[in-house]
């Protein structure tokens, strides 16, 4: 059990970090793309398309470690306010909808791109297939669904996942952001 | 009605302790099999919506505002204003909500901006003289500015699902938000006479050097809303330039920023993104389902059987998302109205960025309401007062809020008038 929780940490952590990278890159790319096009004339339109890219890809890398720390928007005050038993019980079912949901995407972007490759699609950008877009879809599902299996499993059998809610946390987890 | 069951069922799945995104796309995903087989091309459906130019805003707005707070690059703003109002008449006050206005044009998170202000605002305050009520009130109903003010994630977000432009948002906050800021200055000016610092006493020395540095801080949202509003950068690229430039400030002019914050500050930024965007992969399937059960059809078969009309509606509207803000967090009322919502705004001429305003405001009203509110839980963290006493504060702010967003319902040019300027119709 041990190891695959470390297992599905590590893969987690890969993913964000790779998810890092693409905000990263989204940061460099914009500011390159405004630079061309104020300092020397040349519009770089390409860099729209791709910027979207890395959204899709830093999203889908990064919600496996959001989902490691509990940390994807619910209501979190509520499920405080439960006592041990039941808020245990809110926890397991919070992971098994997620890993249904990561299921359920690493079925439907598989397909999109079992269609993708039987059609021969390209993305606006000559010589870049669209199925290697799509792939991001079913690989950051696969490492959700990991993660939350994991936590799922720890759960239903009495263990206390890694950074496990206690209901007596004094702050929102995330007080820069949120939306709020 | 199918609506209104629909709300009350995703409500139900969260309180059960499903995530947002799950829930978003469980439900619909149970309701489309029952009366469909299934969802036709699902794959494509959650890429198309998450490949989106306008969305890159997200992260890298948030990625500019923890730069500037691990950066320390803000920490001179309540300071600054404090040296500079302290012998008004409620000066403490004021410099906090003028601290608040600012910090909120850098960070657009309001309970960011209640923490990071608070933390340094309500010992002074209550140190020259204002009321306990009067401190916690100021700190929550000054952060709330965070979302009004840009740049803003909701806002980035109701452009994104109304097809509204960025920019014209932006600029429709910055006059109400200015005018709740005065608001809230005003109150303490009235309330909290005796919360004056003595003329005898000297300038800190740390708060002259604030003043001097503060500058920095004030030139990000200058810069950004700036290039906006000159028509110099679309609000992505506006995201990009200011992240940079908060990196050129903290790290070369404050050098106050070490190599693990940009790491971490670039996680929590990606992290925190992807935990908001997961909602909009789970919304596209909602608002397929909505469309396949015909939900704005109906809402609008409803709206004029009632006979409602524009201003009917909206104040409906508004109550609806004051209720649905007590149980929900912002992204996910704006996921879960607009789909049916978008087209009545088209079918009573109701203007989508005045609309996208208004929203906010709801939602700001919503962040200080109890019994679930963000801002009145930093407030309690920070201070330790019982919750019961927090929410006694912030009433009268409850009640400003609530009179700005009937202005803005009765004078709409307030939310208009500056988009109009710099060229976005409206």
């Amino acid at each position: 059990m041990r190891l695959l929780q470390r297992s599905a940490a590590l893969a987690a952590r890969i993913a964000v970090a790779a998810g890092s990278l693409a905000t990263v890159t989204c940061l460099f790319l914009i500011g390159y793309a405004v630079v061309m096009r104020y300092a020397l004339n040349q519009p770089q339109p390409w860099v729209d398309k791709v910027a979207g890219w890395l959204v899709l890809a830093l999203v889908m890398l990064a919600a496996p470690e959001a989902q490691r720390r509990f940390e994807h928007i619910g209501v979190d005050v509520a499920v405080g306010r439960l006592g041990p038993r039941l808020a245990r019980a809110a926890h397991l079912l919070g992971a098994l909808s997620v890993a249904a949901v990561a299921g359920v995407l690493v079925m439907a972007g598989w397909e999109a791109i079992e269609f993708s490759l039987m059609v021969g699609m390209m993305t606006d950008i000559e010589g870049i297939p669209e199925w290697w877009v799509q792939m991001l879809l079913p690989l950051g599902a696969a490492v959700l669904l990991l993660v939350s299996l994991c936590q799922a499993l720890l759960l239903a059998l009495g263990g206390t996942p890694e950074h496990l809610p206690t209901g007596d946390e004094a702050l929102p987890r995330d007080t820069l952001a949120r939306g709020e | 009605m199918t609506f209104l069951i629909l709300l009350v069922a995703l409500i139900a799945l969260l309180y059960l302790g499903m995530p947002m995104f799950a829930a978003l796309f469980l439900l619909p995903l149970g309701v489309l099999l029952a009366i469909e087989g299934g969802v036709p091309a699902l794959g494509e459906m959650v890429i198309g919506k998450l490949d989106g130019y306008l969305l890159v805003a997200i992260p890298l707005f948030m990625l500019m505002a923890h730069i500037m707070v691990r950066g320390r690059v803000v920490d001179d703003l309540y300071n600054a204003a404090f040296a500079m109002l302290r012998n008004v008449r409620g000066g403490v006050g004021i410099a906090t909500v003028a601290a608040c206005t600012i910090f909120a044009a850098i960070s657009g998170s309001s309970v960011a901006t209640a923490l990071t202000i608070g933390k340094i605002a309500i010992p002074q305050m209550l140190k020259y003289g204002m009321s306990r009520q009067g401190a916690f009130g100021v700190v929550a109903g000054g952060g709330t500015l965070g979302i009004l003010i840009p740049p803003s994630a909701p806002m980035v977000l109701y452009a994104y699902v109304t097809d509204t432009s960025v920019a014209a948002l932006f600029l429709a906050g910055v006059i109400p938000g200015l005018l709740m800021a005065a608001m809230f200055a005003a109150y303490c000016w009235i309330t909290e006479a005796r919360a004056v610092v003595p003329a005898e006493e000297p300038v800190p020395e740390a708060a002259r050097h604030a003043v001097a540095r503060a500058g920095w801080s004030l030139s990000l949202p200058i810069f950004v809303l700036g290039g906006i509003y000159l028509g110099v950068f679309t609000a992505t690229e506006a995201a990009a330039t200011g992240t940079l430039y908060a990196l050129v400030i903290a790290a070369l002019i404050y050098r106050t920023l070490t190599w693990r914050d940009v790491v971490d500050g670039v996680e929590e930024a990606t992290r925190t993104s992807a935990m908001l965007l997961m909602i909009i992969a789970g919304a596209a399937i909602y608002g397929y389902m909505l469309t396949k059960l015909q939900v704005p059809q109906e809402l609008t078969q409803l709206v004029a059987d009632l006979g409602l009309g524009r201003i009917g509606f909206l104040v409906a509207m508004m109550l609806l998302l004051f209720v649905l803000g007590l149980v929900l967090e912002s992204f996910s009322i704006i996921l879960l109205t607009m789909p049916a919502i978008l087209p009545l705004l088209g079918a009573l001429e109701i203007d989508k960025v005045w609309y996208g305003i208004l929203l906010t405001l709801s939602l700001e009203l919503a962040l200080i309401s109890p019994p679930v509110a963000l801002n009145l839980v930093v407030i309690k963290a920070i201070t330790g007062a019982p919750l019961a006493e927090v929410n006694r504060s912030i009433m009268p702010y409850m009640l400003m809020l609530g009179l700005g967003t009937a202005l803005l319902i009765a004078f709409p040019d307030i939310a208009l008038w500056l988009p109009r300027q710099a060229g976005y119709g409206g």
